[in-house]
């Protein structure tokens, strides 16, 4: 009896954490569904995601991004170029090295940066502008018209990055190769065309699959974090700084975790 | 036995025992009133009284603790489908401040709320918008954004916004808070011009009591999340109930005074 108030209070240091987390993937997990459920049957039910409001955000969060990822792609290459031109300086291993590369560019590299820039970028800027809408009572103001924020605001988000992600995805992966082609042929004298057709006859149908597949995931993680810590976020700009720090980090640990999952069960 | 649907007799708004509780704050208490179509009803209460709640309830965007808000016979907050949907363009929301997409110009504020609700061509959208526009006076600022108006300009562009689909019931929280004596003035001139000239129920929420009293037909007075009072604007200013004295002599108002309000008050005393 005399150890009950202890025990009480550690279930709720335990608990509370617990079910706030439980809580936001529940929220998460309903925000998505709806957003999907809008997308696929709006159009039945008097009400379609706007396909003007998809295209502007296929803009926004897709060809906004290209100069950014390929920048990201052309140091990452190079980088990649002056580390593994060492390698090849003590062992002749360019068509290995160029295997693993290329394998491991399109499974995991690609994927998690894009992954990481689309959360940075996009991801924090649906936050911010929910989370202003949420604290500026305009949520409000349109679900007093019986207009559904999802709908109108996240279903557009979620559709554009389920297009745009994979591509920025395969853009990234061949961005990095060509640059990394580039400056291993300056550096080493090894011809562009080599390294190149090495890598592409490296990839396989499988590692793009993967590199897609891992890319939708990612992009409906990030846009319904976003969405719902936006959505929740509370009233003043420093709970709308708070939401938007609070998507990014979620959003990339999501994206992270999600990775190693979708590595574990395609390892087999 | 349904409540009474959609008649001339039937009042258009039913507030039977709503009691709200958040936390262990129990912040309305047991509230009934009901709304005769073409009527306007002010709601008065302090700051912090609960209106925003009371608001909110009232659009059915939240459920009750207990108690129900029947609007044309339909419990919004528990109405799902079509039903709810017709429902929902009978009323005309003008929240706190406005809450226009800021995004957004004033223009396509209407916009949005005619090409979503309605099955309206482009250009009689355009028609019907830039006339609500007119309605209200800001006819010459279309293009600007909430965000370039005055308090007094984005709560009339908000009006026009939930007037926009022609709304049986106007439910207003808190519009004459903030506001200094010309825009208080415009904006009570531009409730009474509308609801005469379409005879459309407004319930106007808020704390600001000569303006509630000047416009009402029916005035309820809510003290500490309860109704104190309902009665005409006269009855309310010559009651001597203590409860509705310290609503109206503003005793009690936990919530800060704008700076509009402290000044007319301060103006007054002198």
């Amino acid at each position: 009896m005399a150890d009950r108030p202890r025990v009480t209070r550690w279930l709720a240091a335990v608990g509370a954490p617990v079910v706030a987390v439980v809580g936001l993937a529940v929220r998460i997990v309903a925000t998505f569904a709806e957003a999907v459920g809008w997308t696929l049957g709006g159009r039945w039910r008097g009400a379609p995601v706007r396909l003007g409001a998809v295209a502007h955000q296929i803009v926004d969060a897709g060809v906004a991004a290209l100069p950014l990822t390929a920048l990201f792609a052309t140091a990452i290459g190079v980088v990649l170029a002056i580390q593994l031109s060492r390698v090849l300086e003590v062992a002749d291993v360019l068509g290995v090295l160029l295997d693993g590369l290329a394998t491991a560019l399109a499974r995991e590299l690609a994927p998690i940066l894009v992954g990481i820039l689309v959360a940075a970028r996009t991801g924090a800027g649906v936050a911010a502008a929910l989370g202003a809408m949420q604290s500026g009572r305009e949520i409000d103001g349109l679900r007093g018209m019986g207009l559904s924020p999802v709908r109108l605001l996240v279903a557009p988000v979620v559709a554009a990055l389920v297009v745009c992600m994979p591509i920025l995805t395969l853009t990234m992966t061949a961005l990095v190769l060509g640059s990394f082609s580039l400056y291993l042929s300056a550096d080493t004298g090894v011809p562009v065309i080599r390294t190149l057709v090495a890598v592409v006859t490296a990839l396989t149908a499988r590692d793009l699959a993967i590199a897609v597949i891992k890319s939708l995931c990612f992009a409906a993680l990030i846009a319904s974090i976003a969405a719902t810590v936006g959505l929740g976020a509370r009233s003043g700009a420093q709970a709308v700084g708070a939401a938007v720090t609070r998507a990014t980090v979620l959003s990339i640990t999501a994206v992270l975790i999600a990775n190693a999952v979708i590595t574990y069960a395609s390892s087999g | 036995m349904p409540p009474p649907a959609d008649t001339a007799q039937a009042p258009i708004l039913e507030v039977c025992d709503l009691s709200v509780v958040y936390g262990d704050r129990l912040v309305l208490d047991r509230l009934s009133f009901t709304v005769r179509r073409g009527e306007l009803f002010v709601i008065l209460a302090a700051g912090g009284g609960g209106k925003t709640t009371l608001f909110r309830h009232l659009l059915g965007l939240e459920r009750p603790t207990a108690g129900v808000v029947r609007v044309m016979g339909t419990a919004l907050a528990t109405a799902r489908g079509q039903a709810a949907l017709q429902v929902r363009k009978a009323i005309g929301a003008v929240h706190q401040a406005g809450a226009l997409v800021s995004s957004l110009s004033v223009l396509d504020n209407i916009r949005l709320a005619l090409s979503e609700l309605t099955s309206l061509d482009r250009a009689t959208i355009e028609i019907v918008a830039r006339m609500k526009l007119q309605q209200v006076g800001l006819f010459d600022f279309a293009d600007y954004h909430p965000g370039q108006l005055s308090a007094g300009m984005t709560l009339r562009a908000a009006i026009a916004r939930a007037t926009a689909l022609d709304p049986k019931l106007l439910v207003c929280d808190d519009i004459f808070s903030g506001l200094d004596r010309r825009s208080l003035r415009d904006l009570e001139g531009l409730v009474r011009d509308l609801s005469a000239a379409f005879g459309q129920t407004w319930v106007i929420l808020t704390h600001s009591i000569d303006a509630g009293l000047d416009l009402a037909d029916t005035v309820a007075v809510i003290d500490q999340g309860k109704i104190a009072m309902i009665g005409t604007p006269d009855a309310v200013r010559t009651s001597e109930q203590p409860v509705v004295r310290r609503v109206l002599t503003g005793e009690g108002d936990d919530a800060a005074m704008d700076e509009a309000e402290l000044l007319d008050r301060l103006t007054r005393a002198g």
